[in-house]
């Protein structure tokens, strides 16, 4: 999740208050941002991404604002007439076709204020851009550049510009083979033939969107006006983002000015700023609640809230600020006011209604077996379904079955979900050769195997496995337990000489019920399998599949 | 009298060591006793013969204070071992390399002299060591090994594998010098030589041993042989234990170890959060694990471009196979994620591709069970909980596992709130023993308003699982008409503190020490069902 830094002695400029570390902690966690440090003079927080307007300090201080009472209600944006044009070409249409643009003028912004706008943009970059793909943005010092300005698409070979992080001119192909930015995000403009970039009047570029931004129009401390552009594939998250960002350099102290752009059909001014609207009936708030707050109570926490609410009869309108990109339904009006009200400050009470609880066969079936077991002297192991064919049958010798495999593990280890689960116990086994014998070990689980007559092309089986494991093991320690779980089931069996690679010869058996249906494998581990796994010790191991016995979940 | 605290066999040993009149080893004192004893002891007459049995009750005796026992190594074997023998047979490895320089003019390759010999480096080793070669490199730069210095045509070790092959062991005493250092060479080389050193224990009363010994002086051998260890059915049958006395046993003497087979330790934990919950009259659901797309994320209004849904967080299943979402939810969760359906919600407003809702993935949440419950039941009032398994795609490290256990409930009913949200919460950690409990705000695509529970546990606040009021987004594509209070709680985390791990793996990982050693009362103590007394 993402993270912001709350330097305490600009929060307290904002707050017009003292504020201990702890305090300002405890505020945070009270709105929902996880406090991951505290110190002296900052508190480092993850805010959730529903939030992208908590990037910055000054999102934080917003909402602060609120829960102390210094301001409430939406904090309302006065936009500038616009100066300066941008002029969209029809030629970015086919490749990132979406420009908004801002400016902020007065601003007086140091080296920290920087760094935080600058991490404050790699986060919207992040949660409402996918890692830039739907929303980047470029902020420059307005003052370096000459408006007017045009947003269109350039052959890769032409218009070379100094990007940042480098000193002499490139061109946009050499950019993204060569420039460590631009070769980290080139695979979002893989696939085009012509490359977006915004010049100026005398034909400097700005920026060469979504990649990265000319060194002329860098931040530098001491810059008094900004200009900010947003680019995209998502209309509506674009200007999400430049509102977020212009609402944070206004309260920094800058002065918002609109920017005309001109679409080849059409011609907007941005930012907008505007504020949504939506409504919330009290008995919508009351019931999901369980609070009896009066539309005036409910007014009143939603402004604490930063949001302007007016009670009427058993509703209460709302105007969100434009940054509250969040809020969609009126159920998210509910969980405003849960806010304010405090979480810790409400009664708990358990549901009223009365029912009554029961367990799945699965787990009763699970936990009378687990008794057999453990009465017979074995231990219970619990073992991941996850695994690897290695492990599963090149190791056990046995052939591959159909299974589930993975597209994408993170780690070799993970390939498949398991078939069976001997080869489980003998990994058990190998690694507890240092430990006490004799081991006899069981597992009751799932395997997992295809199953193309259900909607997930899956099935879960759930199945039991033993192993007993020393000196002196063999064939009769799975049988005596086959046939006392048998005895303990209440089920006729048949044991049958049966062949399976796993095991030695002659000393393997098929287990079937009197009516002839399979319902387990056991035997003697064969020695080339004991010793592919290391294991310098007779083993026997039975697998029995409950699921044909007993009807489960 | 104390004696009576003594067992038969330690009797008999002060009796006769009192005889003896003088310190002795095992073997006269077992020798002495079987002279003593014999006509008495019967069958048992030949185990009081036997110097190990004297061996080990003069243990005890010696750990009550009653007698001491001095070692001392008697002499000293050298004997010939396995290598030893293919040395004195074929020469030792330096002398073979010694031999192949010769043959080749004095110098060779490594390249060369290693296509022959295996054991290069050892020869090599002891060859330098002896000052008869030397290391350098040839004019192709190739390294070379030289003969140099004068070459003994045979040393004292080779001697003395000689005589040992002959002969099989000699005493150290009767080697000299040279032979001796030799013979201490030998020993740092591996299975060469071996050295049997032969050890005699000589047992003398202590004077509490004397006196318990003079004590049993005044008694005849068949008075302390009246005792037997151990009572048998003969004994029993024939009536004779009457006539008998059965000996005391050191009670504090080490016995062999048994363990009892277990149950492990999570699926204890699991059995114990069951019973919270069908105490509290939740009914137990279960659902797969190879899952839709549709049911783990759409169904769940997580918008198709959610960063959870990555390759890198989720595991999709390598497969032709399309999975086949519920045709009668299809349309409704289409229309909600686009524009809202109809719910009051904006929608996230892109375009919902059913190509994407039946990929088929490991589920990462138990949610997916739940709102499939949902689906089919719909009607309140319902309370279901599941203590399931759940996947990420990570790394496994000693805080993160791919499969892990996800603790799920939800309770519909048409008058559920967000109160009876957290008080449910607090309910089902207070049946744990886990009392302290605080509810902060969060956020989940599917949940609003959304809190995170925190427990208070071994001295800190512990986020152990998230929750909320399934959103409309979420329910009405469903047709569930009442609020849906929902949350997953962590199962591993909490059995980390409960059992005192630090590695998360611990619980995968199975080692028997492990399972034997934790205690079955560990989680009925943490949640206050078993307790102490004082």
């Amino acid at each position: 999740m993402p993270i912001v830094n709350v330097k305490l002695s600009k929060l307290e400029r904002l707050l017009g208050r003292r504020l201990a570390p702890e305090e300002a902690a405890e505020a945070l966690a009270r709105l929902g941002l996880g406090v991951e440090e505290i110190t002296a003079d900052a508190v480092k927080a993850e805010y959730n991404p529903n939030r992208p307007d908590f990037s910055s300090l000054y999102g934080i201080a917003r909402a602060l604002q609120g829960v102390y009472g210094v301001k409430t209600g939406a904090p309302k944006y006065r936009i500038a007439r616009p100066k300066v044009i941008v002029t969209a070409d029809r030629s970015v249409e086919g490749v990132r076709p979406f420009i908004v643009c801002g400016v902020v003028r007065g601003v007086s912004l140091d080296e920290d204020d920087l760094e935080d706008l600058i991490t404050m943009q790699e986060d919207l970059h992040w949660i409402l851009g996918r890692g830039r793909r739907k929303v980047a943005i470029g902020l420059h010092n307005l003052d370096s550049v000459e408006p007017p300005f045009i947003y269109k698409a350039t052959k890769p070979d032409e218009t070379p510009f100094i990007p940042l992080k480098a000193t002499a001119p490139m061109t946009p192909r050499e950019i993204l083979e060569r420039h460590e930015i631009g070769s980290k995000y080139a695979h979002l403009l893989s696939g085009y033939g012509e490359y977006p970039v915004i010049v100026d009047a005398r034909g400097d570029v700005l920026s060469m969107p979504p990649i990265i931004n000319s060194s002329r129009t860098e931040l530098k401390p001491g810059v008094r006006n900004v200009f900010i552009d947003v680019t995209g594939t998502d209309w509506e998250k674009v200007n999400q983002a430049l509102n977020i960002l212009v609402a944070a350099l206004v309260d920094a102290g800058g002065r918002a000015e609109g920017v005309i752009l001109r679409y080849p059909n059409r011609r907007y001014v941005t930012p907008s700023m505007r504020e949504g609207r939506i409504a919330v009936k009290r008995s919508y708030v009351n019931s999901l609640l369980g609070l009896s707050l009066q539309d005036g109570e409910i007014a009143r926490l939603l402004k604490a809230m930063r949001l302007d609410a007016k009670a009427g009869k058993g509703v209460v309108k709302v105007s969100y600020p434009a940054y509250r990109v969040d809020i969609m339904h009126p159920v998210d009006l509910v969980e405003e006011v849960a806010i304010a009200y405090g979480y810790g400050n409400m009664e708990l009470e358990p549901p009223p209604t009365l029912t009554f609880g029961s367990l799945l066969p699965d787990t009763y079936v699970s936990e009378l077996l687990r008794d057999a077991m453990i009465g017979m002297g074995y231990t219970e192991v619990f073992n991941t379904l996850l695994t690897n064919e290695n492990n599963q049958y090149a190791k056990m010798l046995a052939p591959e079955e159909p299974r589930v495999k993975l597209l994408n593990p993170a780690t070799r280890e993970y390939t498949m979900i398991r078939t069976w689960i001997i080869p489980d116990l003998l990994r058990n086994l190998a690694d507890n050769q240092r430990n006490l014998y004799p081991q006899r070990i069981f597992e009751i689980g799932d395997v997992v195997k295809p199953d193309l007559t259900k909607p997930e092309k899956a099935v879960r089986l759930l199945h039991l496995a033993a192993a007993s494991c020393h000196g002196e093991a063999g064939f009769n320690d799975v049988k005596s337990l086959a046939e006392e779980l048998a005895r303990v089931m209440e089920l006729e069996i048949n044991i049958q000489p049966a062949e399976h690679p796993s095991f030695i010869p002659g000393r393997t058996a098929r287990l079937t019920t009197a009516g002839g249906e399979e319902i387990g494998l056991m035997g003697e581990i064969h020695p080339q399998v004991l010793e592919n796994h290391g294991l310098p010790m007779p083993a026997a191991a039975l697998e029995i599949k409950l699921w044909r016995i007993y009807q489960l979940a | 009298m104390e004696t009576l605290r003594l067992h038969r066999l330690e009797k008999i040993i002060l009796y006769t060591l009192k005889q003896l009149n003088k310190p002795s080893t095992f073997g006269e004192v077992a020798e002495k006793a079987y002279q003593l004893f014999s006509g008495v002891a019967g069958e048992d007459a030949e185990a009081i013969r036997s110097p190990s049995a004297v061996a080990k009750a003069c243990g005890w005796l010696q750990s009550k204070g009653l007698v001491s026992i001095e070692e001392k190594v008697v002499s000293k074997t050298l004997t010939i071992g396995a290598e030893g023998i293919e040395y004195a047979r074929n020469g030792l490895p330096e002398r073979r390399l010694v031999e192949s320089l010769k043959l080749r003019g004095g110098s060779a390759g490594i390249s060369v002299l290693s296509q022959e010999m295996p054991s290069l480096a050892i020869a090599l080793n002891w060859a330098k060591r002896n000052g008869w070669v030397e290391i350098g490199k040839d004019e192709g730069g190739e390294t070379v090994v030289r003969l140099t210095g004068e070459i003994p045509s045979k040393t004292p070790a080779e001697e003395l594998l000689d005589i040992l092959m002959l002969d099989g062991g000699v005493d150290m005493k009767d080697l000299d010098d040279r032979l001796r250092k030799a013979a201490e060479e030998l020993l740092k080389r591996q299975n060469v030589v071996k050295l049997a050193e032969r050890r005699e224990h000589i047992i003398s009363l202590t004077d509490e041993g004397l006196r318990i010994a003079s004590e049993l002086d005044l008694l005849q051998p068949a008075e302390i042989f009246k005792e037997v260890t151990k009572l048998t059915p003969e004994l029993l049958l024939t009536g004779r234990w009457r006539e008998v006395t059965l000996s005391s046993y050191d009670v504090k003497a080490p016995v062999p170890p048994v363990f009892s087979a277990k149950r492990h330790p999570l699926t204890q934990l699991i059995r114990l959060v069951k019973q919270a919950y069908t105490e509290m009259g939740f009914e137990e659901i279960k659902g797969p694990i190879v899952e839709l797309a549709f049911w783990n994320f759409d169904a769940l209004f997580q918008p198709q471009d959610h960063p959870a849904r990555e390759m890198q967080d989720t595991f999709y299943i390598d497969t032709e196979e399309r999975g086949v979402p519920p045709r009668q939810y299809v349309n409704f969760v289409k229309a909600v994620h686009e524009h809202g359906g109809g719910t009051g919600s904006r929608g996230w407003g892109y375009k919902w591709s059913e190509e994407e809702a039946s990929r088929l993935i490991l589920r990462t949440h138990t949610t997916a069970t739940t709102i499939r419950h949902l689906a089919a039941v719909r009607k309140p009032p319902i309370k279901v909980f599941s203590v399931d398994r759940i996947y990420r795609n990570e790394k496994v490290d000693w805080k993160h596992l791919a499969e892990f256990h996800q603790i799920e409930g939800i309770v519909v009913d048409e008058r559920a709130n967000f109160r009876q949200l957290m008080g449910v919460i607090k309910e089902f950690y207070s049946r744990l023993g886990l009392r302290q409990v605080r509810f902060r705000p969060s956020y989940f695509p599917y949940t609003e308003p959304s809190a995170e529970v925190e427990v208070f546990l071994a001295g800190k606040w512990l986020e152990l699982g998230g929750m909320g009021i399934f959103r409309p987004e979420t329910t009405h594509p469903l047709g569930v008409k009442h609020p849906v209070l929902a949350w997953g709680l962590g199962l591993e985390r909490l059995a980390m503190i409960i059992y005192g791990v630090e590695d998360i793996r611990t619980f995968t990982r199975n080692d028997l020490n492990w399972l034997r050693r934790t205690s079955p009362f560990k989680a009925y103590e943490t949640s206050g069902r078993v307790s102490r007394k004082d």
